[in-house]
């Protein structure tokens, strides 16, 4: 097993992943660095790399015109970054900034999408893994929007 | 269970009469928020245990429970008050030297004794670090005699938010794991931004005993959270508040099912009150 498997099954997102299954998505995965500050995303990027982060922290910005931007999330190591490239338009749709020096897996989005699409249970494992990511940060989300620490409504 | 603490009447006091407290400190902590340090110009009250309350009554304007944020000499007592009513803005807006009513303690403590030599978590979700704040202290305390560990989580609005930025550093000096999110942040802010429920997951410790303080929805999902991560639900507790008024147990008006918070509570088991706050209540 390859140094890149290792870690990709390492990675909470995948764990419990069929090694065969890793051993696959090793040949599409690169280690990333991005010093603090960088851009990881911006928005309206083509989002063709999806980040599993395993050192670092990266905040997910919003910046609307008529006030300065917010950080709404924080992605910490064993996390990952974005959700974008597995749907049209593929798009980022948020900023994305490294707050410290960042490490992580970055796997080919293009050819994860067309290896998922081959391989159903390479699709199904990546894509219930997503949907627990989301349904998890959707609902942060909602509790945030309660700003349940503001005086009672 | 979590203890239950001397009443005022077991020391001498009758419990529905207002004692004079005067204001000898004023901290603004927030915006709408204050930390009073009062003294008693009449008799003192009974020790307080930490995670109790006391009445505080603003004369001429009516009454609210606050929980004990801190003890000093002299039987000083600190409260930290949130301007959200007529009878918490004039006790915010007091000045040094006026007169507040105060009774009590009331209600059940946090079980320091029981959480002596373990793993201990504590989750404060905003004003909620004010009825933790002598609970922390007494687990600091008992953490350098047994080398047992304390874990701090705090969840706040913003960074400017954050009360107690003193005694924070205290506690990190004292080998407390303090580890703070808040809902949102600007690129300044060197903590995780997103739910203290989300902070607990990504830390996925297994802790011995728990203590929670917060808005009900976030000691819920808290809760949850440190029971899948390994903590036993019968060591997670809660300070749970509802309208209380007698304080006595007598009027009813702070009923949670079988429970009188005011007397059963304000701390309570989750394994005791899980079911009765997943209930729909309007």
């Amino acid at each position: 097993m390859s140094t890149l498997e290792s870690e990709l099954l390492e990675h909470p997102f995948l764990a419990g992943l069929d090694p065969t299954l890793a051993a696959r998505l090793a040949s599409l995965t690169q280690r990333v660095e991005f010093p603090a500050g960088a851009w990881i995303a911006r928005v309206g990027m083509p989002a063709d790399q999806f980040l599993m982060v395993t050192d670092g922290r990266a905040g997910i910005e919003i910046a609307a015109a008529d006030m300065n931007p917010l950080i709404v999330t924080t992605v910490h190591p064993g996390e990952v970054l974005g959700w974008s490239w597995f749907v049209e338009p593929h798009e980022w749709q948020f900023d994305v900034v490294a707050l410290s020096e960042l490490t992580a897996l970055a796997i080919d989005a293009k050819e994860l999408l067309r290896a998922c699409a081959a391989d159903d249970e390479l699709g199904y494992q990546i894509g219930t893994r997503l949907i627990r990511v989301v349904a998890s940060r959707l609902g942060a989300a909602r509790y945030q929007l309660m700003d349940v620490y503001g005086s009672a409504r | 269970m979590a203890v239950l603490a001397r009443t005022p009447a077991e020391v001498g006091l009758d419990p529905l009469q207002p004692e004079p407290y005067e204001v000898v400190a004023r901290v603004v902590e927030t915006a709408d928020v204050v930390t009073l340090t009062l003294e008693p110009r009449g008799r003192q009250l009974a020790d307080v245990e930490p995670g109790q309350f006391v009445m505080l009554w603003g004369f001429g304007v009516g009454e609210i429970p606050i929980s004990v944020s801190g003890l000093g000499p002299n039987g000083a007592i600190n409260l930290t008050v949130r301007n959200v009513g007529a009878v918490s803005a004039s006790v915010v807006n007091c000045e040094l030297g006026a007169l507040l009513g105060v009774r009590g303690p009331f209600g059940t403590a946090w079980p320091v004794a029981e959480a002596t030599g373990l793993d201990a978590v504590v989750v404060a979700g905003g004003l909620g670090l004010a009825p933790l704040r002598l609970a922390i202290d007494a687990l600091v305390a008992s953490a350098s005699l047994t080398s047992s560990r304390v874990t701090l989580i705090i969840g706040s609005r913003e960074p400017a938010q954050l009360l107690y930025p003193e005694h924070l550093q205290r506690w990190i000096d004292a080998g407390v794991n303090v580890v703070v999110t808040v809902d949102a942040a600007d690129r300044t802010w060197t903590g995780a931004v997103g739910t203290a429920t989300a902070l607990i997951e990504r830390l996925a410790e297994p802790h011995q005993i728990a203590f929670v303080c917060g808005p009900e929805i976030m000691m819920t999902t808290a809760a949850r959270a440190l029971i899948a991560s390994g903590t036993p639900a019968d060591h997670v507790y809660l300070s749970l508040e509802r309208n209380m008024h007698c304080a006595i147990g007598h009027c009813g008006r702070c009923q949670l099912g079988p429970l009188i918070l005011c007397r059963d509570g304000a701390v309570v088991r989750w394994s005791d009150v899980g079911d009765l706050m997943e209930v729909r209540q309007r």
